[in-house]
């Protein structure tokens, strides 16, 4: 074992020498980056097992809970249960490695220009496209300039929006975008109005790189009426189409040209089934991995005592009591304090989540870079604080009646929350029980999820129970910054901090993390302080599956969890 | 008799037009947009403005309902959001396999349910009797998914009897004859859920009307001239007390394309039912419409149809 470990390092040493010869080439460019390993053959070796274990072939069937509109063109449009099968299919520039850093993927290195606006990708040479077509530049031209066309009605207008060159295409007074340069067949440079972290890491890795060869000769605006390319997509991930059966599964086989090898399971299947009979399926051998909602012990021991292994992953989320805070009995500070007060999180984390999570005081994850390490307050649950926090506040706590006055008027709150998550559904009757401790009354209002979404951009809302992403690369301008507050943005609690405003902004002009670090520690301290929402908890998401099948790296920056390094998947013996 | 239909077909039309604005309003003036469930959060909102203005979105009731009606009279009925596929399309996909669930489960239930409800009543009070209205009374209390729970639990899993859910086995590439056992395989714990839940009040309904019917005085006539109680049942008895049945036959028939919602879903069936909860949960407006549509036509049809089978089985019923 120490063998292989010491080999692991070699690689890892040799391919990080390797990558810097490749980036320092240009003696311009001033800050070099690479990405840390190529293929990141180092964790493969670490978890290695002996080759002759591995056995080729098999088939990994996944139980999707929703079926697949089948529009398999990942600039087009964004629907998750069709990006699924997408993040095997495609591949963007660069990808996120397990430990959350930019790493080669279509390109084996760039680098940023001194002004840090112009990204140089050298592209990994010899990527062939499913269909045998040599992947170049001109692909990754295309599929930009395809994102910046007036016709274009999918979900990267953004990205697109922040190369420069865009405006001048967009009004036609171009051909081509200025902004996005092929230097060679295996180089394109893509140059961005402003700096702009989060478009950076969206030029990156969130645009997939879709062939020229297929696309080029229709026209954009009917691109997505193109039935038969849309549902025969051609990539150059780990994974190809090979039968797509609308309403049932989406079938893919092994990319026999894949530029990392040719994965070692056959067929990857996503498959339509029921939440309620899955856990009976993965059983009884009819699929191989499942996402698991609920991490009850007696459930967990059953998929135990069946050889079943059951991983975690924690996405870049938090689950969150949100507050309105341009409501006159919310916008005090000190109200949002006695909530968290009020509210015994650890049991939510011991008794609802049966313990698979974390207590959240910030948005981000404990093991997030701009986690603060310290110098947080962890509200730990004391509802003689919450009411005295309240009473400072200017509310009244009248004991004899277990209630709450403000202003003469016992305080009432209505409290969101959405069905069909069952978590959420136990949170919302804990949470009016445990405000009701500290006298202040909660109406419960369920709804469906998107009719509870409009109330909370209309405003329309007190309190509502949600789980809230991340911004890319840590940004927390969307959500917490005061011009965004809806209709201009996704700051739904309507949060407004100067501070914030500031930092917000500021921390998108730096690209390292580095640099970024500090601010968005601050951000998180003053969030922590202020507490727009107040954070409950983050999430551990079970996956269920097959204990013979190895090598599954779960991420969270992968929507399914699953999708990294497909090829590396096998079947023991 | 003609006039009479013609006039039924021709009062469908205001009908249709009405259910048609109903169903529009009522979809429409619900909270949500079909991209707030399915796109990714941090997408900016002018994006999803810009997204929705191109489906029209953001256009007045009326005007979206004048544009949609004036498509539908052509026969276009849309085309889905999130399929970005022809609305006739998804359902002309689904509607076969609601079809083969539905019809399938509604002539089993009918065929075996009629003759033991009409047993059950020529021997009232018998063993049989009880035997058959507990088993009726299981059926008809129990819901949908929790009964097509336990099949799973018990002919699936441990007896492994039945693949779980699905229409065919996932990557076996079966075709001709092999992919029709297969299939075949796959409906048969829907079926069974289905026409075991139905049956129960085909039982019971067939039963009390025939009992009903024994009451009557024509049969006490029948009984007294001496005609073999053979001939009394089935000669005088059971013509009169199939009405109410047929009553809930066509009922039924009327819903036998929406599919049964949770039992599809159960099994993960790729049918109707699925589909047009999905769609109201997506906000797939014209498949949501186009859908429900298509159910209130069959509706309108299949009590159309009652109305006529009343004639043909009760001389006295005269449609003038």
């Amino acid at each position: 074992m120490k063998r292989i470990w010491t080999m692991g390092m070699l690689f890892l040493i040799m391919a990080v020498v390797m990558m810097g010869c490749t980036g320092t080439t240009d003696p311009k460019e001033a800050q070099v980056v690479t990405p840390e390993a190529p293929a990141a053959e180092a964790p493969a070796a670490v978890e290695s097992t002996p080759e002759s274990a591995i056995k080729e072939g098999g088939v990994v069937r996944y139980a999707a809970f929703g079926t697949a509109p089948g529009l398999f063109n990942p600039v087009l449009q964004s629907n998750s249960f069709d990006v699924y099968e997408m993040e095997v299919m495609f591949e963007g520039l660069l990808r996120k490695s397990m430990t959350n850093e930019l790493e080669a993927c279509l390109a084996e290195s760039f680098s940023v220009s001194e002004d840090k606006r112009t990204l140089t990708f050298k592209l990994r040479e010899n990527v062939k496209w499913h269909d045998g077509e040599p992947f170049t530049a001109e692909d990754v031209k295309f599929t930009f300039e395809f994102i910046c066309h007036p016709d274009y009605a999918g979900p990267y207008s953004a990205v697109a929006k922040a190369i420069s060159g865009y405006d001048e295409y967009f009004e036609g007074k171009a051909d081509h975008v200025s902004g996005i340069e092929v230097i060679d067949p295996n180089t394109v440079s893509i140059t961005t109005k402003e700096v702009d972290a989060t478009m950076t890491e969206k030029i990156c890795t969130s645009i997939l790189i879709t062939p020229k060869h297929i696309w080029e000769s229709v026209p954009v605006k009917q691109a997505l009426e193109q039935t038969e390319l849309l549902r025969n997509p051609v990539g150059t991930g780990p994974f190809k189409i090979s039968k797509f059966v609308p309403d049932q599964y989406v079938e893919m086989v092994a990319n026999d040209l894949y530029w990392n090898g040719r994965p070692h399971v056959d067929k990857y299947i996503v498959q339509v089934a029921n939440p309620e009979t899955a856990q009976t399926q993965i059983i009884n051998n009819e699929v191989e991995m499942l996402a698991v909602k609920q991490m009850n012990p007696d459930d967990l021991d059953y998929y135990k005592s069946a050889g079943v292994f059951v991983d975690t992953i924690s996405f870049d989320a938090a689950m969150n009591l949100g507050v309105n805070n341009s409501n006159e009995l919310l916008k005090d500070k000190r109200v949002r304090q006695a909530f968290a007060y009020a509210i015994d999180r650890e049991a939510i984390v011991r008794d609802i989540l049966y313990g698979y999570g974390t207590v959240a005081n910030v948005p981000y994850k404990p093991d997030f870079w701009a986690n603060p390490e310290d110098g947080l307050n962890a509200y730990t649950y004391n509802p003689q604080k919450a009411i005295e926090l309240l009473e400072e506040a200017g509310w009244q706590y009248k004991a004899d009646e277990k209630q709450m006055y403000k202003d003469g008027k016992p305080v009432k709150l209505s409290l969101k929350y959405y069905s069909g998550n069952k978590q959420v559904e136990s949170i919302a009757p804990f949470i009016q029980q445990a405000l009701k401790e500290v006298g202040v009354q909660i109406d419960l209002q369920i709804s469906e999820y998107s009719t509870m979404l409009a109330d909370m951009k209309s405003g329309d809302f007190e309190l509502y129970i949600a789980a809230h992403k991340n911004g890319v690369a840590g940004d927390m301008k969307s959500q917490y910054n005061s011009a965004f507050t809806p209709p201009n943005g996704t700051n739904y609690s309507r949060f407004s901090n100067s501070r914030v405003d500031e930092l917000s902004e500021q921390g998108l002009r730096l690209l390292s993390t580095d640099e970024r670090k500090p601010i968005y520690v601050e951000i998180a301290k003053i969030l922590n302080e202020e507490l727009p929402i107040v954070y409950l908890y983050h999430w551990h998401q079970g996956m269920a599956m097959n204990s013979k099948l190895k090598n599954v790296q779960l991420t969270p920056n992968s929507m399914l969890g699953i999708n990294y390094q497909t090829e590396k998947w096998y079947f023991e013996e | 008799m003609y006039k009479y239909i013609i006039r039924r077909l021709l009062l469908m039309i205001p009908v249709l037009i009405g259910v048609s604005i109903i169903i529009f309003s009522l979809i429409h003036m619900a909270p949500g947009d079909p991209y707030s469930a399915m796109i990714d959060p941090n997408t900016p909102t002018e994006e999803i403005e810009n997204m929705l203005r191109n489906i029209g979105y953001y256009d007045s009731l009326p005007v979206k309902y004048t544009k949609w009606i004036s498509r539908a009279l052509t026969g276009d009925l849309g085309f889905s959001i999130r399929y970005q596929e022809p609305v006739v399309n998804i359902i002309g996909r689904r509607i076969g396999n609601t079809l083969l669930l539905s019809v399938l489960s509604l002539t089993l239930s009918v065929v075996i349910a009629v003759p033991l409800g009409v047993i059950s009543a020529t021997k009232q009070y018998s063993k049989f009797d009880y035997i058959a209205t507990i088993f009726a009374f299981i059926g008809m209390s129990l819901p949908a998914f929790f009964f097509a729970l336990l099949m799973i639990k018990f002919l699936a899993f441990d007896l492994k009897l039945f693949p779980i859910s699905g229409m065919q086995t996932i990557g076996s590439g079966y075709t001709g004859i092999r992919l029709v056992l297969d299939v075949m395989h796959h409906m048969m714990l829907p079926v069974i859920v289905l026409s075991l839940l139905q049956m129960a009040s085909f039982m019971r309904y067939s039963r009390s009307s025939v009992l009903e019917v024994f009451k009557q005085d024509y049969i006490r006539t029948a009984r007294a001239k001496g005609l073999s109680e053979r001939l009394v049942i089935y000669r005088h008895a059971l013509r009169n007390a199939l009405i109410p049945v047929i009553t809930l036959l066509s009922s039924s028939l009327g819903f036998i394309l929406s599919g049964a919602i949770l039992t599809e879903t159960v099994f993960s069936w790729p049918g109707m039912g699925t589909l047009i909860y999905q769609s109201i949960l997506n906000r797939d407006y014209p498949l949501v419409i186009a859908s429900t549509m298509l159910l209130s036509i069959c509706v309108l049809f299949a009590n159309l149809l009652a109305d006529i089978l009343y004639a043909v089985a009760d001389p006295r019923i005269k449609y003038n």
